[in-house]
């Protein structure tokens, strides 16, 4: 029962996560610039994943700062939502508008509590690496870890950053962060304001019903990559809309976020910042600060790698190899990534809906600048997929029975807004609020 | 009071979370979480001697207090075991001691998979690769009802990721073959240098028989008999 009480005391821990440092009720900074209080909340949770990332490359051991971190947080918390500001009825709003989020953390963290078996990288890598930071050993203690090339650190850290905070050490609760961040982005891309939706709680548990496997929460990264996806590709389409240069901002971060979870990270950051760059809400200028902006965050990561002896990827790709492809094997691999390609698309409820939903609208609405960035992701994803089996030096059925389901899963993330949005406004106006 | 517009959408709401409930066996998830302990429930996922045998090894860490990262071999395929005891300060060291999981004895027996009349697959070689020393003996199963004097090649051949073909050895198969025969081989993997290569035995000259199944007995590499036993629980051990 201990350990049930728990669960819902991580439930708060994590939902100052997504309501601190920026008050969202009553933030002067945005919301008079129009920006709904669960978007505000969406830049605190970026902005927080931010400054763990930062926090996880220091030389500091985790048991040393991170329950004061939290403290600081819960002060900031009191503060500026029980000291600087009051509203007893908002607040109340707010908690039985968030009652249905809840509810539903709670049921995935109950059967995570109970599955708790771990998936295979996640005993191979990401475990081990959250064991590092438990153990009291730093970023730049990873590179004794011989896999540990293979795949960056964030998620890891953040998973034993929630364990070492409670009070009872299981290694689970680490993993429930993920599931609060999937939580939070499906519900953050059906709900666009704190008013009461009914249809937009509907589709909220329906898709989290349909989607919802153990497998996603066995501490495999896919999930992280998979929800910031979700979360960024909503704010495409309010930046099409409002033409509020924060989106850029909050989606250049949560690029920075993905390269750190996962070595795909990278492609899916660069189709993303592609994306802006093919934007028409953005000035030229805007564009520039951006991929300059993005630049310098790949040229950090890549100091920071250097500087800590740690090979920046160690994924099987080599030039020598591209380059000695020849034609009759490239046929005899594709035969295999086309056909895998449409078996795991075709089992992958979000994956194929969005991409059927994408078809239709771009029959229906020709000139919609959101529906062409999809379209521009749709290719560039496409793209990455089978460019990723080909040029990897690993038998290619192996290579992708093992992993290609879990890349169209974390795919499917960016059309789950599309998805959302289709049957939110069925018979009404399509992308538009 | 609630309209009925309002109490329909809580009803509709409900049933949807009870479904959800369901759907992630929720309330036999609570139960659990109220009755068992953390060891407990891991134990039942993992098993205590068995397949991942996590909870043996949460048993050995807390009895011996290990602190030495132990090496761990596990006769059986599973993900990597030593998660479980790691110590990651000096995850590069291994102690002299060693864990058994799932020991198998000093020798296993395989059956290869058929992929055609006369091709053989070793799966999983590189698993048994680092468990075993070598392939000592090939056993033929004849079910063809042809019972006469043979006289065959047996090719040992690896292939690459990229398809490239390699013999590695090529034995004698002779006798007078009734419903079985065998064959010592004596092959060490550490002479086959194994990477992500897949290891296939094929048959010359093998027409005839159309009902032919091949069966490989590995040596084990950890002879209990070379150990001192530390702890055991039925196959498990932690030797020195």
């Amino acid at each position: 029962m201990i350990e049930f009480l728990q669960i819902i005391l991580s439930f708060f821990v994590f939902f100052l996560i997504i309501t601190v440092p920026i008050n969202i009720f009553n933030s002067k900074l945005l919301i008079n610039k129009k920006f709904f209080s669960i978007d505000v909340a969406s830049f605190n949770l970026i902005l927080n994943c931010n400054i763990l990332l930062l926090l996880s490359i220091l030389p500091i051991s985790l048991g040393s700062y991170n329950l004061f971190y939290i403290f600081c947080y819960l002060f900031i918390f009191i503060y500026i939502y029980f000291i600087q500001n009051y509203n007893f009825n908002l607040y109340k709003n707010f908690i039985l508008f968030l009652s249905i989020f809840f509810v539903v953390f709670l049921i995935i963290s109950a059967n995570v509590a109970v599955e708790l078996n771990l998936g295979w990288d996640a005993k191979y890598f990401y475990y081990i690496k959250a064991l590092f930071f438990i153990e009291n050993q730093n970023f730049s203690d990873l590179n004794k870890f011989t896999y540990n090339d293979w795949h960056p650190h964030l998620g890891s850290y953040f998973w034993a950053f929630f364990w070492n905070l409670m009070p009872i050490k299981f290694e689970y609760f680490g993993r429930l962060f993920y599931v609060f961040l999937f939580c939070f982005s499906i519900f953050y891309v059906c709900h666009n304001n704190l008013r009461d939706k009914f249809i937009s709680h509907i589709i909220f548990i329906l898709i989290i019903l349909i989607f919802y496997m153990y497998e996603r929460f066995s501490g495999l990264q896919e999930i992280l990559i998979f929800s910031f996806l979700v979360l960024l590709s909503k704010y495409f389409l309010l930046l099409e809309d409002s033409k509020n240069k924060y989106y850029v901002f909050f989606i250049i971060l949560g690029c920075n976020l993905m390269i750190w979870f996962k070595a795909e990270g990278i492609a899916y950051s660069i189709i993303l910042i592609l994306l802006l760059n093919f934007s028409r809400s953005i000035s030229n200028k805007i564009k520039i600060y951006a991929n300059t902006f993005y630049i310098s965050i790949l040229v950090l990561k890549i100091i920071i790698y250097k500087t800590s002896n740690i090979t920046l990827n160690a994924q099987p790709y080599y030039l020598d190899y591209i380059l000695n492809l020849d034609f009759e094997f490239i046929i005899y691999k594709f035969k295999f990534i086309i056909s895998y390609f449409f078996y795991y698309a075709l089992t992958n409820v979000l994956f194929i809906s969005g991409i059927i939903i994408l078809f239709t609208f771009n029959f229906k609405k020709k000139n919609d600048n959101y529906i062409k960035l999809l379209n521009f992701y749709f290719i560039f994803n496409l793209i990455f997929i089978f460019s990723a089996y080909l040029f990897r030096d690993m038998e290619i059925e192996f290579s992708i029975r093992t992993t290609m389901e879990r890349i169209i899963f974390t795919s499917s993330g960016f059309y789950v807004f599309l998805i959302v949005n289709f049957f939110q406004r069925l018979n009404k106006n399509f992308l538009r609020y | 009071m609630l309209n009925i517009k309002k109490k329909t959408q809580i009803v509709v709401l409900l049933i949807l979370i009870i479904a959800f409930s369901i759907k992630t066996n929720f309330f036999n998830n609570f139960i659990q979480i109220s009755l068992y302990n953390f060891d407990d429930r891991i134990i039942n996922r993992y098993g205590y001697c068995s397949d991942e045998s996590i909870g043996y090894l949460l048993y050995l860490k807390k009895k011996y207090q290990i602190k030495d990262n132990p090496k761990i071999v596990n006769y059986i395929h599973t993900p990597q075991v030593n998660w479980a005891i790691i110590n990651t300060e000096i995850i590069n060291k291994n102690s002299e001691k060693l864990i058994l999981l799932n020991y198998p004895g000093s020798e296993i027996r395989i059956d290869l998979e058929k992929n055609n009349q006369n091709l053989f697959e070793f799966n999983d070689v590189k698993f048994f690769s680092n468990k075993f020393d070598n392939i000592k003996s090939i056993e033929v199963f004849n079910y063809s009802k042809i019972f006469e004097k043979i006289k065959w090649k047996l090719d040992i051949v690896k292939i690459d990721k990229s398809r490239n073909k390699k013999n590695v050895k090529t034995f004698n198969i002779e006798g007078f073959l009734e419903d079985s025969l065998k064959v010592e081989l004596d092959l060490f993997f550490k002479n086959l240098n194994l990477g992500e290569e897949k290891l296939y035995f094929k048959i010359r000259n093998i027409s005839k028989f159309e009902n032919i199944q091949l069966q490989i007995v590995l040596k084990n590499k950890y002879i209990l008999d070379n150990f001192k036993i530390i702890d055991k629980f039925d196959n498990c051990y932690y030797v020195e």
